[in-house]
């Protein structure tokens, strides 16, 4: 379903991100993970056009996206933040019904699609609809942002360190949540993270980077089975 | 595109006031009282409309406002025309040629039209305590050992003043001290000192019951009154000319003195003695009422307000979308925030000043010149408002496909309202207090109570256009706070609260 070629991204001389190629199929889960820095979310920005690439194509569906316009590239994916992004002026509803408002939906449909949402992430469409970001716990809040990313229904889900900022236990149930949600919806979505144990839960694939260098891109199992590099090596030892 | 403005100003200006003839005055009783004699003569003699723009500024300005047509009439002295405008310098021979050659000259170099001496003579003038024997300043020289003198420091200094004085009467007056000169006549009174100079049709010189000696070798230039028209006006209606006229000769020292007491230390209204004095000439018709007026507080808050609202609005109308583009433009950040500063920094009245001779004077410049100095905070805080939007909101906007349209509108403007409201209460309240000065430049508001308390050295009358400024200013503040916390974003005011 996505197709990424030579993708690199250069700021000046220094290279963030080199070459990488990869291949995701519909309904697979890829999770890109390695130390800070090296190039895991500048490669999820790249794949909605946040940042712009300096060589590469990204082929989605077939066609390339870098040939597309930025704004309706983005409005067919889902895009889930660290910290929720979730607008402090907005109410849970306005929240998550922003891309079917930017994408014309009628009032009812969108109000049918809020509360549907709602009851995906387990908050009770009652309660919660009509609360601020300024009301909820960060758990409640992600689960928000995560309505919002599958709000319009797009093919595609981005998340990028979306469980990171919460404590233990609400990580374990979003993570949760994230696994029945890919299952029940059969999305393509692509994961950053730093967190090798919510890896191997949540992916088909993992893809090790390090300065902007794919390290390996397999499965969870060959991957904990046959280190490609001396550097994967080190990094599954040093999360044990 | 400057220009433009200038002519759309001014022809706006002119159709607003089209037909009214615009009656001025300087900052003293003496001139407010016969510019609001002219304006009572001219209302109740014919049907043309009066728009007063009394109590303005000092020869300068009247002169300059008269001469571009911003006025149509204000009276003025010979003796001011003589030196200040056709700065003539030398002795001068006799009040009569003075008259003659002011009405000369201002009729050629400005086309600008002297009518007939109103007949008094304001010059100056040694005033000295009953009971001194003497009736001349030569008559001074006799007692020239003894008298103290107290003197105001303008007098003292001017080169027409004591020292030429005392030496065109051969004079020798050692006990001399300068004091604020309003002082001096009481301290005259109570016999702490003896003799003062005074204007001789001063209101003060009956409250004290000081005499005046008598200019016996005519050493003081003479300060005849008269009005003068602006020569398109005085065309355009040449009925003015035999009707200003009858004010010749009805005034003289003694009357002029008497009037001025009335206005000046018994307080009468300026509008009343004007009219009762018109109405005893002859000047105006037996059966004729005088006009229902507002209360000069009430007007005077009025405008007040009107100078304030329409100057925020302008500035906001300029500064929040000036704010936002140099926000998005940080490139002209530097440039816009200090050119603004600058003009913060003026002092509020060089502002008016530099204004009136690009615009004249009254209402127009008055706002533009508030208008500009509202800027700055209005510009900085919208820019720092958009600036200060959370940086992962924006990125999580663009990453729903939201257009920088759509990003500005829906969510860096809501999120910076409060924080644009503040600067324009800023701008408010630092209006508020600026417009106050508009007064010195003929736009009314409640800096006229403080400019005629200075002048009058009146504490009550700075008081009560002081008190009313800051209660004004005080609500502002206090409304304008509501109105930020009323269009503040719910869901902001709840994040707020729960922090």
């Amino acid at each position: 379903m996505i197709t990424v070629k030579n993708l690199t991204k250069k700021y000046d001389d220094i290279v963030v991100v080199d070459k990488l190629n990869f291949t995701v199929k519909q309904g697979e889960t890829l999770c890109f993970i390695g130390t800070s820095g090296c190039g895991k979310t500048t490669t999820l920005k790249m794949l909605n056009r946040l940042i712009q690439p300096t060589h590469g194509e990204i082929m989605l569906s077939g066609q390339n996206i870098l040939e597309q316009e930025a704004i309706s590239v983005r409005r067919q994916m889902g895009y889930v933040m660290q910290r929720g992004g979730l607008f402090p002026h907005w109410n849970v509803k306005r929240n998550i019904s922003l891309v079917p408002f930017l994408l014309g939906w009628s009032p009812e449909k969108t109000a049918k699609r809020v509360d549907e949402l709602l009851d995906l992430v387990n908050l009770d469409p009652n309660e919660y609809r009509d609360r601020f970001p300024a009301q909820l716990s960060g758990g409640q809040r992600q689960r928000v942002g995560i309505a919002r990313a599958f709000a319009a229904d797009p093919p595609v889900i981005l998340m990028d360190e979306p469980f990171s900022a919460l404590d233990p236990i609400t990580r374990k149930q979003l993570q949760e949540k994230c696994l029945e949600l890919k299952e029940k919806l059969k999305k393509t979505i692509l994961f950053v993270t730093h967190d090798l144990e919510e890896a191997f839960l949540l992916a088909d694939k993992i893809m090790i980077m390090d300065n902007g260098v794919m390290q390996q891109y397999d499965t969870s199992e060959n991957i904990k089975n046959k280190p490609a590099t001396e550097f994967v090596k080190k990094f599954l030892e040093s999360h044990e | 595109m400057k220009k433009i403005i200038i002519v759309l100003v001014i022809a706006l200006s002119a159709l607003l006031y089209a037909d009214a003839i615009k009656i001025g005055s300087k900052v003293f009783p003496e001139s407010r009282l016969l510019g609001e004699i002219v304006s009572v003569l001219i209302e109740e003699n014919t049907a043309l409309k009066v728009e007063r723009k009394l109590w303005m500024g000092g020869t300068k300005i009247c002169f300059e406002a008269l001469k571009s047509g911003s006025l149509d009439i204000y009276c003025e002295y010979t003796g001011t025309a003589w030196n200040v405008v056709l700065k003539k310098t030398g002795k001068i021979e006799n009040a009569k040629v003075v008259y003659e050659t002011c009405k000369k000259e201002f009729a050629k170099k400005f086309d600008l039209h002297w009518m007939k001496a109103i007949g008094f003579n304001n010059t100056y003038v040694m005033a000295i305590n009953k009971d001194w024997p003497v009736e001349t300043i030569s008559d001074l020289a006799k007692v020239q050992d003894k008298v103290k003198l107290a003197l105001g420091h303008e007098f003292m200094h001017r080169e027409d003043g004591f020292y030429a004085m005392c030496k065109f009467y051969n004079l020798v007056l050692p006990n001399v001290i300068t004091m604020e000169h309003s002082l001096a006549y009481k301290a005259v009174s109570e016999k702490t000192v003896d003799a003062t100079n005074a204007y001789s049709t001063d209101g003060k010189l009956v409250k004290f019951g000081l005499k005046k000696l008598q200019d016996d070798k005519n050493f003081f230039p003479p300060y005849f009154a008269a009005p003068i028209v602006y020569g398109k006006t005085l065309r355009k209606y040449p009925q003015l000319q035999p009707l200003l006229d009858k004010l010749a000769g009805r005034i003289d020292d003694e009357k002029m003195t008497q009037l001025n007491y009335l206005v000046e230390i018994e307080r009468k209204d300026f509008y009343d003695v004007a009219y009762d004095f018109l109405k005893a000439e002859g000047l105006i018709e037996k059966n004729s009422e005088k006009k229902e007026r507002e209360n000069e507080m009430v007007k005077l808050t009025k405008q007040h307000l009107f100078l304030v609202l329409v100057a925020t609005f302008f500035a906001m109308l300029i500064g929040v979308p000036l704010g936002i583009f140099v926000a998005k433009k940080r490139s002209f950040a530097p440039i816009i925030l200090t050119t603004t500063g600058i003009l913060q920094t003026i002092p509020s009245l060089a502002i008016l000043a530099i204004m009136v001779p690009i615009f004249g004077i009254g209402m127009i410049p008055s706002i533009i010149a508030l208008t500009l100095y509202a800027l700055l905070p209005i510009i900085r805080n919208a820019y720092t408002g958009i600036i200060s939007v959370d940086n992962e909101l924006i990125e999580a906007a663009r990453a729903m496909g939201m257009t920088n349209m759509q990003i500005l509108t829906m969510l860096e403007i809501p999120l910076s309202t409060t924080i644009i409201m503040a600067g324009v209460r800023t701008a408010t309240v630092i209006c508020v207090g600026t417009a106050t000065l508009a007064a010195f430049i003929g736009a009314g508001g409640l800096g006229e109570f403080i400019l005629t308390g200075i002048n009058l050295n009146d504490n009550n009358l700075i008081l009560s256009g002081t008190i009313p400024a800051a209660i004004l200013a005080i609500l502002a503040d206090f409304l304008l706070a509501r109105l930020e916390k009323w269009i503040e974003p719910q869901g902001l005011k709840i994040q707020r609260e729960e922090s």
